[in-house]
């Protein structure tokens, strides 16, 4: 337990450093937790962003030149305290016993998250992809073609984003030793960011009490906490997800400078940032036409991730055997899947993983649109639908067989999204309208 | 209408709230005193550590070839490729998937394989001989180690 104890001690720092890194990345000084988490959330997109290229120009230095950059920025963060403008703390109204006994039970089921991420093993692709990465980033000092002594299965997992394991990596450097036991130190503070986000998102459209009640939903959702417990990709992913959420639905200045790297953030962690980013933008293009979420350096900024991403996909010279291509053969293949994918899925969706929350989901979204509710939660619901959608098309062209890889994975990648559709359904129950404030 | 509605649907989201802090409160009682009981797991089971011990052994430190369930393939390989170097190729059943078979040629034309482990209920092919049986494979199940040399 001590040394778990003492990796924790570090994951905490390494956030602080991080959060130090993302306030000189947005010009602010966080004084909320909900900013420092914000802040963290840009300054992990940023390190995991410029990786690739420090890999190109420094080789086995990349993940010191990470550190020392981070370390930099936190004393650049002390130094530049009194320059950066901070937001003027606004009054919040009294928390009423409701609240306070919700708080509690966060706290309760945070406490809870980290005894079991303590107390348990990995999922397989927790240790097999993520902490494995990160080892051997931890071991070779940059990000490599090869991951280990044979190649035959390992192209895959080559191709897959460093944040994450860079994440657990950072977490061990104080230690100066890799530990695979202790490398999901860092999920506990994911979790509090997830709770933070969706209770944030949740704001936008309903009252503080059952934005509370929503986090706790969603962080007692079974996908979400034991996918963290074994250390999966994907609630670091849904952390990002609700967060870009809520900065795209708040549309403020705050929120436009923080959405790029938010962004960003999504794709340097799992592949299917790249769908989430999609899916997204289509939604922000019916939503809004007129207004403009992303400034021009933001538009570059989010360019500038993409193409890190992509090039970093070309030097590794892996393809995804998984899945494709899309060439005849597959193309063919699809439409008959189409109904066994759809059956398949909608099993996963009314499995006993996720109980009643899909067709909740459902019947929320129905009466967001047939209740003509403000467009913010239908834009919302929406965007839950299509990821849902598009991630099962994946299915499609799979090489594996489909029931195992259907079985195998749906339920996590509709964990990405579901907190956001726990805030969908907050905003058709909730009774109140009120601004985000705290 | 729409009123009644939303009751139904704020009381079957309560419902779904309590049943799953139920769960998760329940859940971590037992944990607590199976930490408190036994300490922290192993990273990985003891018979998840004596396979590749005992595939190592049995090979002579020369390339072996394993063909197990997907679970085992997962096992096997973090083992493999993470915590013990050997030169053991494992993969699913070739029927698996199309790619499969083309990737377990390419390890045996590369690697020269002297033996097969065959987990779960994969085929050994025409010609193998079974050499010996093994306690346990990746996952617990039967293991049977073939000898590819003609």
């Amino acid at each position: 337990m001590t040394a778990m104890a003492a990796a924790l001690a570090c994951a905490i720092g390494v956030t602080a450093l991080l959060s130090a890194a993302g306030d000189l990345l947005l010009v602010r000084r966080a004084t909320r937790l909900s900013e420092a988490f914000d802040s963290f959330l840009a300054g992990l997109a940023a390190a995991a962003g410029s990786l690739f290229p420090l890999t190109l120009i420094a080789g086995k230095r990349a993940f010191s030149a990470v550190v020392g950059a981070l370390i930099a920025a936190g004393a650049a963060r002390i130094a530049l305290r009194r320059r950066l403008g901070a937001r003027e703390r606004e009054r919040s109204e009294r928390p009423t016993v409701v609240a306070w006994v919700t708080v509690a039970l966060l706290a309760a089921v945070v406490g809870i998250f980290t005894l079991r991420v303590m107390s348990n093993r990995f999922g397989w692709d927790g240790i097999q992809i993520w902490a494995a990465k990160a080892r051997v980033l931890f071991v070779s000092g940059a990000l490599t073609r090869r991951l280990w002594v044979t190649d035959e299965f390992a192209g895959r997992i080559v191709l897959y984003p460093p944040a994450l394991p860079l994440m657990e990596a950072l977490v061990f450097r104080p230690m100066a030793r890799f530990h695979f036991l202790d490398a999901k130190a860092a999920f506990p503070i994911f979790y509090l960011a997830l709770l933070l986000a969706v209770f944030r998102l949740t704001r936008h459209f309903a009252s503080r009490e059952a934005s509370l009640l929503a986090a706790l939903g969603a962080a007692t959702l079974p996908t979400i906490l034991y996918g963290g417990v074994g250390g999966y990709c994907d609630l670091p992913l849904a952390v990002f997800v609700a967060a870009s959420a809520e900065a795209a639905i708040a549309a403020d200045s705050r929120s436009s400078r923080t959405l790029p790297w938010l962004i960003g953030g999504m794709l340097m962690m799992k592949d299917e940032g790249i769908i989430l980013l999609a899916c997204g933008a289509l939604v922000l293009a019916a939503w809004r036409r007129s207004a403009r979420l992303l400034s021009g350096k933001g538009t570059l900024l989010v360019g500038a991730f993409l193409l890190d991403r992509e090039a970093y996909r070309f030097w590794t010279g892996w393809h995804d055997i998984q899945q494709g291509p899309l060439d005849l053969a597959h193309l063919l293949a699809a439409p008959a899947r189409i109904l066994p994918v759809a059956r398949l899925c909608a099993g996963q969706m009314l499995g006993s993983s996720w109980g009643i929350f899909w067709p909740l989901f459902a019947a929320s979204a129905a009466m967001a649109f047939a209740a003509h509710r403000e467009g913010r939660a239908r834009a919302l619901a929406v965007f839950v639908v299509l990821v849902a959608v598009t991630d099962a098309s994946i299915y499609l062209v799979t090489n594996l067989d489909v029931a195992y890889h259907v079985t195998s994975s749906y339920s996590r990648l509709l964990a990405q999204v579901a907190p956001a559709g726990v805030a969908v359904i907050a905003a058709v129950l909730a009774p109140v309208r009120a601004t985000p404030t705290s | 209408m729409f009123r009644a509605a939303r009751l139904a649907l704020g009381g079957a989201a309560l419902a779904l709230l309590a049943l799953q802090l139920r769960a998760d409160l329940r859940g971590a009682r037992w944990e607590t005193l199976h930490v408190v009981a036994s300490g922290r797991p192993a990273l990985l089971s003891a018979g998840e550590n004596g396979f590749l011990t005992e595939v190592a052994g049995a090979s002579g430190g020369h390339p072996v070839l394993v063909i197990t369930g997907e679970a085992g393939v997962y096992r096997a390989g973090l083992l493999q490729r993470v915590l013990y170097p050997l030169p053991v190729g494992v993969f699913p059943d070739p029927s698996a998937s199309p790619w499969v078979a083309g990737e377990i040629r390419r390890f045996v034309e590369r690697r020269r394989p002297a033996c097969l482990v065959r987990c779960a209920s994969s085929a050994a092919g025409p010609g193998a001989r079974m050499i010996a049986r093994l306690p346990g494979g990746p996952t617990g199940g039967p293991m049977e180690l073939w000898s590819l040399r003609r």
